[in-house]
């Protein structure tokens, strides 16, 4: 009888307001550090939300060159070349995809200049696009306000391409990453809004134990800190209307909204027979996903966490796992009044007892909510705690909402030693999917 | 095609048990046309008076939350409705729900009135017209907001996912396919649509000497696993990508491909900037409370009408080489072959039952259709 295949990661990178890479993401999350600060990208100041957790990565294209050579992670020279000259790194969101999945390939001991004989598949969540203002703006003429305004393509003649930067980087993001590491196998680019990364790296670890490919590089990318994406947030009530650095709270009974974060993660996952064979580190199997609809409005969760529990109970039975097996949860944990109390309900209904004393914490306080990239910057988290022995805590919760009945960690974290992490992600549009690692 | 499949096809085939779908060509959608790269024909039959009609004609039934979601998107959750009411579907955790769509673009129609009195250094952009947005503008962007609400409307709560790019249509199939045969769920209602004939699109096809048509359409699937209907025509699908350049794209899609300078000669000689004729059909169109742009759509004449703000454009009408409908192709082709009917669209390629969908950047999905006929012999042969 043949052994399942089993989807082993061996490798990560990550950007987050915490910082470039992983030892960044690690040690920001065990200091306890919280990177939402106010906005510097642009000018926020009279936007309802004015702060977010910026990534520190350079703002100008032209410094884009001398940076990236000064110690990023390797990629491919012809297509570094081609990133440069389209301008394409200032594009944040296509910038942290492509420094997340150099450093992931860099870490699983893959050579980004050698040949792809693998055929390494790309399962990449990405986000929201919009004609972002900043590009619109420069096209703009010079119309009296009550003049119907136009765009002229001939106004910023520098710009090699203009209509790259109006359709923005959807589907260049995935070609980026595949030129830039010279990946050879099929690519999928999952729109599946807050849940878009969990569900990539669910997607790749399916091809993997289906035997449809070998190597996967799943994750994603995403910001949404720009004049149209806070602003449209806020609009819709999103966002804590405190500009402070606590302005994400998960599970606190003051918590009153969520603050935007920029940035990524990426896992190079692989066939565990190819990864034995070649020696490669191990850092822990992706055993168990699920995913269910909500089916009840794009805005709001289902309050009873209904379909969020049975996306939980999903990837726990992929993973054959009776509940209690469960060491830690990282949650969704967006530090809304409806989507905490909705996830603690899921998780009460499936832990049962187990609950009580089931480590829970939502990294979103310290890194903010990364938008389509937050399901895989979590699943990071939940890797840390397997690869550091260290549960991330929750930044910002200092009194727990007896609404949200768990057992949630509070700022500081705790050591642990256990096998199976799990992390949820339930989306905007009701899209749910928790993923789940073992330890190697 | 899985492994298993390659070694016996039938094993792991998925039946199309029905389909719904809205082109420019209406009911029978472009199945009475042998080939869509006969765009001379193709053209014609879209043609109406002067203009060409590269949306699927009518409006999207309506629905309160149809103001925030692109009426492409819209016709779409249409299609899904009809097939879950024609099979009684609904308020299931078996009913899985996937859906593909082209690039998450953000329609420049949206971005009329907040940016009307901009600052080109952004400053102050949001007194100078972002905070006057309506509340859900943001729902519009929402990059899963048609699956979300075909989900609520019917009570879908099984397993799903949203593709996007060029070949999320193909992805979204081919998760619906691996979902029913893991039997994670028993129905898959698949979504795909996509809007190639905006300026957003169309200004990016030019540049790239794309001399395809630039349609909108909306498909929606309902797929089964083969054994629980037998006679119903089978299909299954596999991505792959092909080898470098083997669309003609360079690697690197937003790597500049030519002076944009010279594409002033591609339209008709026209260099002029004017404006006018779209500034008219602005004018003409109505929005709602979301900023909802009008769906008309004219053919272009010149580059005036591609270079203007919230120009709706298709590309000069007499250039046309083929159909360009993006994501939904392959659920149009699967469609179509479920019904019996044969379309190769410009970018797919036949050979005998299989029909491989290029799309563009590279990225290949393969899709093999057999027929009805095809289904109910295997179904024969297998019997005991």
């Amino acid at each position: 009888m043949t052994r399942a295949r089993r989807a082993v990661i061996t490798g990560v990178g990550c950007a987050s307001g915490l910082g470039l890479g992983w030892r960044a993401f690690v040690d920001g999350l065990r200091a306890g550090r919280c990177a939402v600060a106010p906005l510097t990208l642009f000018d926020a100041s009279a936007l309802p939300c004015s702060v977010g957790a910026e990534t520190p990565v350079p703002l100008g294209a032209a410094e884009h060159e001398a940076w990236w050579r000064a110690g990023r992670p390797a990629v491919r020279a012809a297509a570094l070349r081609r990133l440069l000259d389209a301008r394409a790194l200032r594009d944040r969101k296509l910038l942290f995809a492509v420094l997340a999945a150099a450093e992931a390939w860099a870490d699983a001991g893959l050579a980004a200049d050698a040949e792809d004989e693998a055929g390494t598949a790309l399962c990449l969540g990405v986000g929201v696009e919009t004609a972002l203002f900043a590009d619109l703006a420069h096209y703009l003429d010079d119309s009296e306000p009550s003049a119907a305004p136009r765009l002229d393509w001939r106004r910023d003649p520098e710009l090699p391409l203009p209509a790259y930067r109006a359709r923005g980087a959807i589907e260049w993001m995935g070609d980026a990453v595949v030129d830039a590491l010279g990946l050879a196998g099929p690519v999928a680019l999952h729109a599946s809004a807050c849940a878009a990364g969990a569900l990539a790296v669910a997607h790749a670890a399916a091809m993997i134990r289906r035997g449809q490919c070998r190597r996967a590089l799943a994750g994603a990318a995403d910001s949404m800190l720009n004049p149209g994406g806070v602003g449209g947030m806020a609009t819709l009530g999103a966002t804590s209307p405190r500009a402070a650095p606590d302005a994400c709270r998960p599970f606190d009974r003051r918590r009153d909204g969520i603050a935007i974060g920029e940035g990524g993660a990426l896992f190079v996952l692989e066939d565990e027979a190819l990864a034995r064979a070649r020696g490669a580190t191990i850092l822990a199997a992706v055993v168990g996903w699920g995913s269910t609809q909500d089916a009840h409005r794009p805005s709001a969760p289902e309050p009873s966490g209904a379909a969020a529990a049975a996306a939980m109970r999903a990837a726990l039975a992929r993973a054959g796992l009776a509940p209690e097996e469960l060491g830690y949860l990282n949650a969704h944990g967006t530090g809304t009044a409806l989507n905490d109390v909705a996830e603690a309900r899921a998780i009460r209904a499936v832990f049962g007892r187990h609950a009580e004393r089931l480590p829970v914490s939502s990294i979103k306080g310290a890194c903010g909510h990364l938008m389509a990239a937050s399901g895989a910057i979590e699943l990071a988290a939940a890797l840390v705690a397997l690869r550091e022995g260290f549960l991330p805590g929750t930044c910002h919760l200092d009194a727990l909402d007896e609404e949200c009945p768990i057992f949630a960690l509070g700022p500081a974290g705790a050591a642990t030693t256990i096998r199976y992490a799990q992390s949820n992600s339930f989306g905007f549009g009701g899209q749910n999917a928790s993923v789940i690692l073992e330890a190697p | 095609m899985t492994l298993a499949a390659a070694v016996h096809p039938n094993a792991h085939a998925i039946a199309v048990l029905d389909a719904r779908w809205r082109t420019p060509w209406d009911g029978e959608g472009p199945a009475n046309l042998p080939h869509a790269d006969d765009g001379a024909a193709l053209v014609a039959a879209m043609r109406d008076g002067d203009e060409l009609r590269c949306a699927p004609r009518g409006q999207p039934c309506a629905r309160r939350a149809s103001r925030f979601i692109e009426p492409i998107a819209s016709f779409a959750v249409a299609c899904g409705v009809e097939l879950a009411r024609a099979h009684a579907l609904g308020d299931s955790d078996r009913l899985g729900l996937y859906a593909g769509s082209g690039g998450l673009r953000g329609s420049w129609g949206d971005l009329w009135a907040p940016m009307q009195h901009q600052r080109r250094d952004a400053r102050g952009s949001w007194e100078l017209g972002l905070g006057r947005t309506h509340p859900l503008w943001m729902l519009r962007f929402l990059s899963n907001n048609a699956h979300g609400l075909l989900a609520a409307e019917l009570g879908a709560r099984g397993e799903g996912a949203v593709c996007t790019g060029p070949a999320g249509g193909a992805e979204a199939l081919m998760m619906a396919q691996a979902a029913l045969l893991d039997h994670a769920i028993d129905r898959a209602l698949v979504l795909c649509y996509d809007a190639r004939s905006g300026p957003e699109v169309t200004i990016d096809r030019q540049r790239a000497g794309d001399r395809r048509l630039g349609v909108d359409c909306a498909v929606a699937l309902l797929l089964a696993r083969a054994e629980d209907a037998p006679r119903a025509p089978r299909v299954w699908t596999t991505t792959e990508r092909s080898a470098a350049g083997d669309d003609g794209q360079e690697p690197l899609a937003g790597a500049p491909r030519r002076d944009r300078h010279d594409d002033h000669d591609d339209h008709d000689g026209h260099d002029g900037h004017d404006g006018v004729a779209s500034r008219d059909a602005h004018d003409a169109s109505s929005s709602d409370g979301a900023g909802h742009a009008s769906t008309a759509r004219r053919a272009v004449r010149s580059r005036d009408d591609i270079e203007v703000f919230d120009a709706p454009a298709c590309g000069p009408a007499d250039r046309f080489a083929g159909v360009d409908a993006g994501a939904a192709a392959p659920a149009l082709l699967l469609a179509l072959a479920a019904a019996g009917k044969r379309w190769q669209p410009a970018d797919a390629r036949a050979d005998d039952a299989e029909l491989c969908y290029t799309a563009s950047m590279g990225f290949r999905s393969r899709l093999r259709v057999r027929g009805p006929e095809g289904a109910e012999a295997d179904a024969r042969r297998s019997a005991p």
